[in-house]
């Protein structure tokens, strides 16, 4: 998952990046046309012979290999920026004060959390996670549901493993998450006659 | 007296549930444009590490810098080629920009719950379609679910004269889904009949 920062970065990269393509599509067009606009005119062939001497130059290829390498190593640190994943490995627990401090294990809790709510006839299977999205710390727990589970039933449920999580941990800045997907092949759920 | 530890699962009288998270959202495909523009990147670096290496004569060969520049010296600005290149460098420029500027896309249908729970639409219309299975005289289904509308097209094999009764008894399957949803939406059903 991706922080808000990087998300940020990318759209505004992806913003400048288009800009740049329809002004060099642009002119491009222009230079193809070869009409004068405003009494500016482009020539009817390139010159790379500024750019040729710039490269012939001797300090050239040092600085340009010192700022390609540069510029490699930041864009191997955007990359990884998409690929961490920015879950929460330990938790503080509420019941800390000066005396001590209680930790747990995040992806511990929201397991168990998820185990429990896996229980609820209609859900297959379930994972917890403690995770940082958009600046709030998450519960999240992904289910897998058959087709013709009860919804009601699967929803009251979150909310009594929800609370059941708050008591534990007496976090209450803590924040919840339940994402339910549909079995791709349904197994048929037993129901009371 | 020892006290044992209690677990997540323990059956606690439930009291008030972790408030809802914000509701999930995509990321939209700037994440893409942006780690393809750092792979450009990369090679970029790569391009000025190698014209380096053959000045120093580290490797053998020509410079991808210096061919580069070689090439496109003397390039005609009528040609065929730089009007293919104009417009699609342009086109790929307005296909980006609805990128960098759309807003991220909600990704769930929320439950009604206190804590938050969110179901993808494809997942509703699958549990839409597994509600209306099995309601009599129908031999398929076909659903189609909206943030707002659940369109359902049933086709049956009864006569038209009981249309209504097919009609009444997929919306009295539906109740319990949609009540469940915390937005209920606009149930449109249809009965369509096979020609036979």
């Amino acid at each position: 998952m991706t922080t808000r920062k990087t998300l940020l970065i990318d759209r505004f990269t992806t913003f400048v990046l288009a800009l740049l393509f329809i002004a060099g599509g642009a002119a491009a067009i222009w230079w193809w046309t070869g009409r004068p606009i405003d009494g500016t005119e482009l020539p009817t062939t390139s010159d790379t012979t500024a750019a040729s001497d710039l490269v012939a130059q001797d300090w050239f290829a040092w600085t340009a290999a010192v700022v390609g390498v540069l510029l490699a190593l930041v864009a191997l640190r955007w990359i990884a920026a998409h690929v961490t994943p920015n879950k929460v490995s330990r938790l503080r627990l509420g019941a800390s004060d000066t005396t001590g401090r209680l930790d747990a294990s995040a992806q511990k809790v929201a397991g168990a959390a998820a185990d429990a709510y896996a229980d609820t006839l209609g859900v297959r299977s379930a994972k917890g996670s403690v995770v940082r999205d958009r600046g709030q710390l998450v519960a999240r727990i992904d289910a897998t549901i058959e087709p013709d589970s009860d919804l009601a039933l699967l929803s009251r449920r979150a909310d009594e493993v929800s609370s059941q999580l708050l008591s534990v941990l007496e976090r209450p800045d803590l924040r919840c998450s339940l994402h339910l997907k549909v079995a791709l092949r349904g197994r048929g759920v037993p129901r009371a006659l | 007296m020892t006290t044992t530890p209690t677990s997540a699962t323990a059956a606690t009288p439930p009291g008030d549930p972790l408030r809802a998270a914000k509701a999930p959202v995509g990321t939209g495909a700037s994440p893409l444009v942006a780690q393809l523009f750092a792979l450009a990147l990369i090679c970029l670096g790569a391009v000025a590490v190698q014209h380096l290496l053959v000045l120093t004569n580290a490797i053998t060969g020509t410079s991808w810098l210096v061919s580069a520049l070689e090439s496109t010296d003397g390039l005609r600005g009528d040609s065929p080629a730089v009007l293919a290149v104009g417009i699609a460098l342009a086109a790929v420029g307005l296909l980006l920009l609805p990128i960098a500027l759309k807003p991220r896309p909600r990704k769930g249908i929320p439950l009604a719950t206190a804590t938050g729970a969110h179901l993808r639409r494809q997942d509703l219309r699958r549990i839409v379609e597994s509600a209306v299975e099995g309601t009599d005289a129908v031999t398929d289904v076909d659903v189609n679910v909206t943030r707002r509308r659940i369109k359902v097209v049933a086709t049956s094999v009864a006569t038209a004269d009981r249309d209504a009764e097919t009609k009444a008894e997929i919306d009295q399957r539906l109740t319990s889904v949609r009540d469940a949803l915390e937005r209920q939406p606009a149930v449109t059903i249809t009965v369509r009949h096979d020609d036979i």
